[in-house]
């Protein structure tokens, strides 16, 4: 049986019509909704592209830059993040009050606020601070003062302070480094900062990060130095002390070990305090930081005057010009004469004297005869070999390479006053370099400021220069230069230093000559005798004759002798003098309590 | 009708998807920036503790109490057998 279907009611047609009327109506908005997101998407209206900005945000990751450490691992340089306020004046509410307001929240300056803000209205990002104190970051995160934010600012600090302070340099305000070890190393030490772009919502959330958008930052590399900080602060400690005792001018002072060719310490001090000498030019104004100040053991020359002559000695013993024993004619009572006619004066006369005492003595005469039975070829030769002439390329920045006569104007003048130490400006790195000879057995090393291991260091190089029986000979003369010589008055009394004292003297600032009465006074040393750790030369410039001595043994001497005390014992070098027990106190100069 | 709850039901799905997105790349970003924080805290640490390791500052603590030299020298206990025994 079928059964019809029933009649459809008018109600279901009119139920149907308005079902169907109502899905059309929802696809139509449905449809002009999306219509309205594609041309939103595609052809946005210029108002609105305005008003809803870009809808990427970029965020950047700072990369720190590397440490710089000592040889120690004692950080010199390291860096944090900080922040300084910002004002954006056009969402600040009241320009007049926002000095007043950031005086009230984190103590700034009302009047240098509103002096930076007042100019640049039109501004959106007037800086209105220093570096702030994390109190002072916080308060600011806490207030939600309208129109002020913080700008993230890397920061560099020195936690070793002053010491070092131009072989170390500092970095400017982009953060790259302006001086000294920081200009030295950038390329290690910058690092490379990151950057994460997202697409975000009307309230800066965001909402997708593609990953090719985002670049990972890359942290600078540690940098170790070959400095040590300890004898650092000593060496300038002593340096300085010597230095305000004696009323000069400035000194130097440089520690190297001469088996690695490793520099320890670097110092370079200036008498600021001290007024000109009559006749001295206007000292040039100092640099706005005393960490920009040039380093003068790489840049400046100065005249080695007598400790030049072991060079010269050990040279003219190896070419066997001369012999250690030999008997030369010195004069007993007045100057010598060269074969030119020049004079020559010796501080003391001792007559007929050997080769050895000559050094030993420090003898002019001695030196000038000896010279003249060199040939112009093999002085100049014994002047290269040393290294004389060459930059160390140990990396301080500006290094010089001295001074040295050419061939073309070399006379016979020039051959004797070299031999003396004069006519020649070399500079304290090239002096501690040649001066290593004779504590290597003869080997030149190369000298570095960069650890062995870092990045960019070679290995080792060293060349051989003098014979190592030659150089064991000048070795145990310069150390009776310590025990008979020029040197008695700053022997150690842990260990047996060799070495020679100098004085010279100070050539005019303006040119055309010398000083009759200023001088330069320097003295170089190795220590233990037997197996030498350490070279140190310490160059005092225009001591006070009016105080006191002014002799290199007398001024400078002292200092080598206790900076080597110093770091010997520092690095646990055992004493080589008989019946010493222990060693110096490294505590020397620091307040202990009583036990 | 059915393919209108249809369409609803794919909606809400899209929808919950994307909000998940959302709350992970949130997370992300909270990750990172907490990540950022930590390193610039572990900046300052490291600053305060070389400022702290400053030889003169080292020196000037242990010359405050002789026997600190003694903790630094020896810091282990001899025992009469002749080990070395930590503390």
């Amino acid at each position: 049986m079928n059964e019809s279907t029933p009649p459809r009611t008018w109600q279901q047609h009119r139920l149907d019509s308005w079902t169907t009327l109502l899905l059309i109506g929802i696809a139509v908005v449905m449809l002009a909704c999306v219509g309205r997101v594609v041309q939103l998407k595609l052809t946005p209206d210029q108002r609105l592209s305005d008003a809803a900005g870009s809808p990427f945000s970029t965020r950047v990751e700072p990369a720190r830059r590397g440490d710089l450490l000592d040889r120690r691992g004692r950080v010199i340089a390291t860096t944090t993040l900080g922040h300084r306020a910002f004002v954006d004046p056009g969402t600040v509410k009241d320009l007049a009050t926002i000095g007043v307001d950031l005086k009230n929240l984190i103590g700034l300056d009302p009047v240098d606020v509103d002096r930076r803000v007042a100019p640049r209205h039109g501004s959106r990002f007037v800086p209105v601070s220093g570096i702030l104190e994390p109190w002072q970051v916080e308060r600011i995160r806490r207030s939600g003062l309208d129109g002020v934010g913080l700008e993230p600012r890397l920061v560099r600090h020195y936690p070793q302070e002053g010491t070092g302070a131009q072989l170390i340099g500092l970095v400017g305000f982009e953060h790259t480094g302006l001086g000294g070890a920081e200009h030295l190393l950038d390329g290690n030490l910058a690092g490379t900062e990151g950057r994460m772009t997202y697409l975000r919502d009307v309230r800066r959330r965001p909402l997708w990060i593609s990953p090719d958008t985002f670049t990972p930052h890359e942290d600078g590399d540690d940098c170790r130095l070959t400095i040590d900080m300890v004898i650092q602060r000593h060496v300038e400690q002593r340096l300085e002390a010597e230095i305000v005792a004696r009323n000069a001018a400035g000194g130097r002072v440089v520690v190297l070990d001469p088996a690695t060719g490793e520099l320890l310490a670097i110092a370079d001090l200036v008498n600021t305090d001290r007024p000109p000498r009559e006749g001295d030019p206007p000292p040039p104004a100092p640099p706005p930081d005393p960490r920009l100040a040039r380093n003068r053991c790489a840049t400046d020359p100065y005249e080695p005057g007598s400790t030049f002559k072991p060079f010269v000695w050990a040279f003219a013993t190896q070419q066997g010009v001369v012999t250690p024993s030999e008997i030369l004619p010195t004069p007993s009572g007045t100057p010598h004469r060269t074969r030119s006619g020049r004079r020559i004066r010796d501080v003391h006369y001792y007559g007929k004297s050997s080769w050895e005492k000559v050094l030993v003595k420090s003898m002019n005469s001695g030196m000038a005869i000896v010279a003249e039975r060199l040939d112009t070829t093999s002085m100049q030769s014994c002047i290269s070999r040393f290294g004389f002439g060459t930059r160390t390329n140990c990396g301080l920045p500006g290094e010089t390479a001295g001074l040295v006569t050419n061939s073309r104007d070399w006379s016979s003048y020039t051959q004797v006053s070299v031999s003396l130490g004069h006519e020649i400006g070399v500079t304290p790195l090239q002096m501690v370099r040649a001066f290593s000879a004779f504590a290597t057995d003869g080997n030149l090393p190369a000298l570095h400021l960069l650890a062995h291991g870092e990045q960019g260091v070679s290995p080792m190089v060293q060349h051989q220069v003098l014979d190592p029986g030659i150089a064991r000979i000048t070795r145990m003369a310069m150390r009776k230069v310590m025990t008979d010589g020029t040197g008695q008055r700053c022997q150690s009394d842990w260990y047996r230093l060799f070495g020679k004292s100098g004085t010279a003297q100070l050539p005019k600032a303006t040119g055309g000559g010398y000083h009759e009465d200023r001088y330069i006074s320097s003295f170089i040393a190795g220590a233990p005798l037997e197996s030498p750790r350490l070279v140190v030369l310490c160059v005092i410039e225009d001591p006070d004759k009016r105080i006191g001595p002014y002799y290199g043994g007398r001024v400078a001497g002292p200092v080598v002798r206790d900076v080597m005390d110093h770091a010997l014992a520092y690095l646990g070098v055992t004493p080589d003098l008989d019946q010493v027990e222990g060693l110096p106190d490294l505590l020397a100069g620091y307040d202990r309590a009583e036990p | 009708m059915t393919i209108i709850l249809a369409a609803t039901c794919i909606a809400l799905a899209l929808l919950g998807f994307r909000q998940q997105r959302l709350a992970i790349v949130h997370e992300m970003v909270d990750t990172h920036r907490l990540l950022m924080e930590q390193r610039r805290t572990m900046w300052t640490t490291r600053q305060r503790i070389a400022e702290a390791c400053r030889t003169p500052a080292l020196k000037e603590w242990l010359a405050e109490d002789p026997n600190r030299w003694l903790a630094i020298n020896r810091p282990w206990t001899v025992v009469p057998t002749g080990e070395q025994v930590q503390p």
